[in-house]
């Protein structure tokens, strides 16, 4: 069975008079334990696609399926649940949570599954990711970088069997930067499927496979 | 033209926005109004009955006779006599005069000359004081019940000016945007300014104009039916609107409306149109939360307990209004209705007739064989209450005390018992435990031709005070308390001097009071009716409910509409996060369910914390009264009504935000 299978998926945003395809019947499929690199320039419709594989927005025709979930026609439940149990995504715009700190904002994805936080994980992935001294700061106290690094933790708390990852070394220096894309190998490396959006051809080719997209097709 | 463009613009885009301002203000506007209306009509009655009682004159001498008239011609200083309905009015010509005591009392002996001079016994004068024949209350309760009217309405003013500046602050924050895209599009400050403040003025006219006709009509209905009653044909409540204070009022409201409208417009001046573009997308600030996140059993309660610690403040906010007003009715509901028991009680004895006893004359027993047969009485007993004696001076250059005598038994609770010749006065004159007075009878005292004279031993009784008691003094005269044993014999010397009728219903009394006044028809004859006074206070507690009751639900509507809006905000206000936590994988359904707990618990706070706060007020208020604490069926009801109002009321608005804010995730 597919780790994520996209079949004909079209996405329209109506502005004004105007439908704007951002993606525009796509079909693909990933293998579990492959790591992808989706690349495109900006406004191919990239965040909106990895958007419709995380049961974020519902597509206007097409289907997809993600861990043998038919996103399309499940309900909310189901949806939210899959997004808390076997999707990790790191967000473009982060999407911290303002009112809570960087240690919160980590383990809220646990907090919503109902589960106990563990403490030694989150400590080993703020340590790998050099944020074990800002756990206590609001987002809003945060440099662009370290918010970065908090999505990432947070995305990664729960062992995504999918990880959805977008552009997650944007506001990163090359060092840093570097460092991630190690990481997402290593998850990799564990047998968890990885879907990366990115800029960099370096990364791209570093992915076991690279689609691309431009004006929401392959 | 192209503020009308905007204008149009802006109405037909969020109608419901300036409906909403509209609301708040005509309700923030009309309470204070209610209050100082009745402030106004309150001190407007008083004052017409004042003049109606004294009809601006200082002398009223009674019982007169058209052949009385020129007996009190020429006085110098007073305005010639004119007789109208068997009384004689003279007023003081000079103000000044007429204000001081001294010169009153020059008058007052001069009108007795000429009484006498008249050789008409039945006269009876009374004098009205300068304040009182000009219309201008000295009763302290009035006064003091003024002042409070005053103070009320202040605060009132107070609470709806700081709702109004908030309402049109929130409702100028929902138009910052269009600040930024008029700015954008080249329009200069001024115009802007021009632009809010027509659209001010415009809601505001039209706020105040209704607020000051629903006002005014519904007091004029209210006053109409409930409040203008009339006893011994004065009301003391008259409906008056005086226009100055509305105008006041509406100023005080302008002004704080202007004010708040120029500070966010210079604040908008400063800042770069962009910011302004992006202010509806701004998260609201959050402090950082001082107790940690806890894990609850459920996500959503979870959630609900980050809400509480991180943002309530709007749920605070809306629990800061709606407990205390709640409250502060839920008293005064129960102090009025403890209250309307008391007065509005069945007098024991509804009736009375009483008698100035020149000469040592009372009532006869074939007066109370009269009064006993009477139709509508149930029993009739003799009432004494000597007034034929007086206290001599300790010394002679001191004068002579008029005396009360009352029976230490009949206060209730005597504290002791007291031996015969031992008496009680009231802790609050200047005789204390231990002082011997000297009592005797008037005429042992006084001599015919008007001077004074020893008395014979034998007509002075020697007392000493042995207890104070609690009572008031009553003014003029002293109050003693004496032994039932002394007060036997000085009754048993006196004829009655009143007889107390209890009706066998109490809605005969007028008919009684009629018979009595016709049988008993002599000057030194008066009757009391005590029961249409009960009853006229009762149908005015009435009154006084009913618009105690109408003002609350103007203030009750207001305190929703508040709640409304601020609920309202809050969950819009919370979209982004609401957004955020549904994709990190939190259902529709525990986001809804954590919101409405937190609503739930505040709404749950909102309905008990008043109720919790006013009834042991009420209890003691009800110790403090001497009355029963009761808490009938209808109190029961309408509070309860008014929990689901309020519990409605706050769920609502979270339910409907929360559906129209999840749907589209
Ligand atoms: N909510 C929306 N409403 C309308 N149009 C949208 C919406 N989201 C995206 N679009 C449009 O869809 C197209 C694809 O957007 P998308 O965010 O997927 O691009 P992207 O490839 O992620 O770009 P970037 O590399 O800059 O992040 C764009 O033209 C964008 O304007
Ligand atoms: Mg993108």
């Amino acid at each position: 069975m597919n780790a994520v299978t996209v079949k004909n998926l079209t996405k329209v945003f109506r502005q004004g008079d105007e439908d704007i395809y951002a993606v525009d019947h796509i079909s693909f499929t990933v293998a579990p334990g492959e790591m992808v690199a989706i690349v495109g320039q900006s406004g191919s419709g990239k965040t909106t696609l990895l958007n419709l594989i995380g049961g974020i927005e519902h597509p206007t025709s097409g289907s997809v399926e993600v861990g043998g979930v038919d996103i399309c026609s499940s309900d909310d439940e189901t949806l939210s649940g899959m997004r808390r149990r076997k999707l990790g995504y790191i967000f473009q715009d982060f999407n911290l949570i303002p009112i809570l700190t960087a240690e919160e904002n980590i383990i809220m994805p646990l907090l919503l599954d109902g589960k106990k936080p563990d403490k030694t994980k989150l400590r080993e992935l703020a340590g790998f990711l050099g944020i074990e001294n800002r756990l206590k700061h609001l987002p809003g106290e945060l440099s662009g970088g370290q918010r970065q690094r908090v999505a990432i933790a947070r995305a990664l708390i729960n062992d995504p069997v999918i990880l959805l990852a977008d552009e997650p070394t944007g506001n990163l220096d090359k060092k840093a930067a570097d460092e991630i894309m190690e990481l997402l190998l290593a998850v990799n490396r564990r047998g968890n499927t990885v879907l990366l959006v990115t800029h960099e051809q370096r990364y791209a080719d570093l992915c076991g496979r690279k689609i691309e997209i431009s004006d929401g097709k392959i | 033209m192209t503020y009308l463009l905007y204008m149009k613009r802006s109405f037909t885009r969020s109608p419901h926005r300036h409906a909403v301002l509209f609301a708040v203000l005509t309700c923030a506007f009309l309470l204070p109004l209610l209050i100082s209306i009745y402030r106004d009509s309150n001190a407007w009655g008083t004052r017409q009955y004042l003049l109606a009682r004294s009809a601006g004159e200082t002398y009223h001498i009674g019982n007169a006779a058209e052949a009385d008239v020129p007996y009190f011609e020429g006085i110098r200083g007073l305005s010639a006599p004119v007789y109208r309905d068997g009384t004689i009015y003279l007023h003081i010509l000079s103000d000044e005069e007429w204000r001081n005591s001294e010169s009153v009392t020059v008058f007052e002996n001069e009108i007795r000359k000429r009484m006498e001079a008249s050789g008409n016994e039945a006269l009876l004068p009374t004098a009205y004081s300068y304040e009182y024949a000009h219309g201008i209350s000295t009763d302290p309760s009035h006064l003091s019940g003024q002042r409070i009217l005053l103070l009320v309405n202040m605060l009132v003013i107070l609470l709806s000016v700081s709702v109004v500046r908030s309402a049109y602050q929130s409702h100028l924050k929902r138009f910052s945007s269009d600040v930024g895209t008029l700015r954008a599009c080249g329009a200069g400050r001024r115009q802007i300014s021009a632009l809010f403040a027509a659209e001010l003025a415009a809601v505001f006219l039209l706020a105040a104009a209704c607020a000051v006709v629903i006002s005014v009509v519904s007091l004029k209905a209210l006053f109409t039916a409930f409040l203008e009653i009339r006893h011994d044909s004065l009301a003391w409540l008259i409906f008056h609107v005086e226009p100055m204070n509305i105008l006041l009022h509406l100023a005080v409201f302008f002004v704080i409306l202007g004010l708040s409208l120029g500070m966010t417009l210079h604040r908008y001046s400063r800042e770069p149109a962009r910011a302004l573009l992006n202010d509806a997308e701004n998260m609201p600030n959050v402090k950082r939360g001082r107790k940690p996140l806890r894990r609850r059993f459920t996500p959503a309660a979870t959630l609900c307990g980050l809400w509480r610690s991180r943002t309530n403040r709007s749920l605070s906010s809306c629990l800061a209004v709606s407990v205390p007003v709640m409250a502060v009715f839920l008293l005064l509901f129960n102090i009025l209705t403890v209250a309307l028991q008391v007065t509005g009680a069945e007098e024991e004895w509804g009736v009375k007739v009483s008698r100035s006893f020149h000469g040592g004359e009372g009532f006869s027993a074939e007066d109370m064989a009269y009064v006993s047969a009477l139709e509508g009485v149930e029993q009739a007993r003799p009432v004494y209450e000597p007034d034929g004696y007086i206290l001599l001076p300790e010394s002679p250059e001191e004068v002579e005390t008029p005396l009360r005598i009352r029976p230490y038994s009949g206060l209730g609770a005597a504290a002791q018992t007291l031996s015969k010749y031992e008496i009680a006065v009231s802790r609050k004159v200047e005789r204390g435990v231990g002082d011997v007075l000297r009592l005797c009878r008037a005429e042992a005292y006084y001599d015919v031709n008007g001077g004074i004279k020893q008395p014979a031993p034998e007509d002075v009784t020697v007392l000493t005070v042995a207890a104070l008691t609690d009572t008031k003094p009553s003014g003029w005269a002293l109050d003693i308390y004496v032994s039932d044993e002394l007060y036997a014999d000085i009754i048993a010397s006196e004829p009655a001097t009143g007889i107390e009728i209890a009706l066998t219903d109490p809605a005969m009394n007028a008919q009684v009071e009629a018979a009595l006044r016709t049988h008993f028809a002599g000057a030194e004859y008066a009757v009391t009716n005590r029961q249409s006074g009960a009853d006229f206070l009762r149908e005015m507690s009435s009154g006084v409910y009913l618009l105690l009751g109408y003002v609350f639900a103007a203030l009750f509507l207001f305190i929703l509409l508040i709640l409304y809006v601020r609920l309202c905000d809050y969950i819009e206000g919370n979209r982004p996060l609401i957004r955020t936590l549904h994709r990190l994988g939190a259902s529709k359904r525990t986001l809804y369910r954590s919101y409405i707990r937190q609503d739930g618990i505040s709404a749950a706070a909102a309905v008990t914390a008043p109720f919790l706060i006013s009834l042991p007020l009420t209890a003691l208020l009800c110790a403090w009264q001497k009355a029963p604490l009761h808490l009938d069926g209808g109190m029961v009801a309408v509070y309860a009504a008014l929990s689901v109002l309020l519990l409605f009321t706050y769920w609502h608005p979270v339910h409907r935000s929360l559906k129209r804010v999840l749907r589209p995730l």
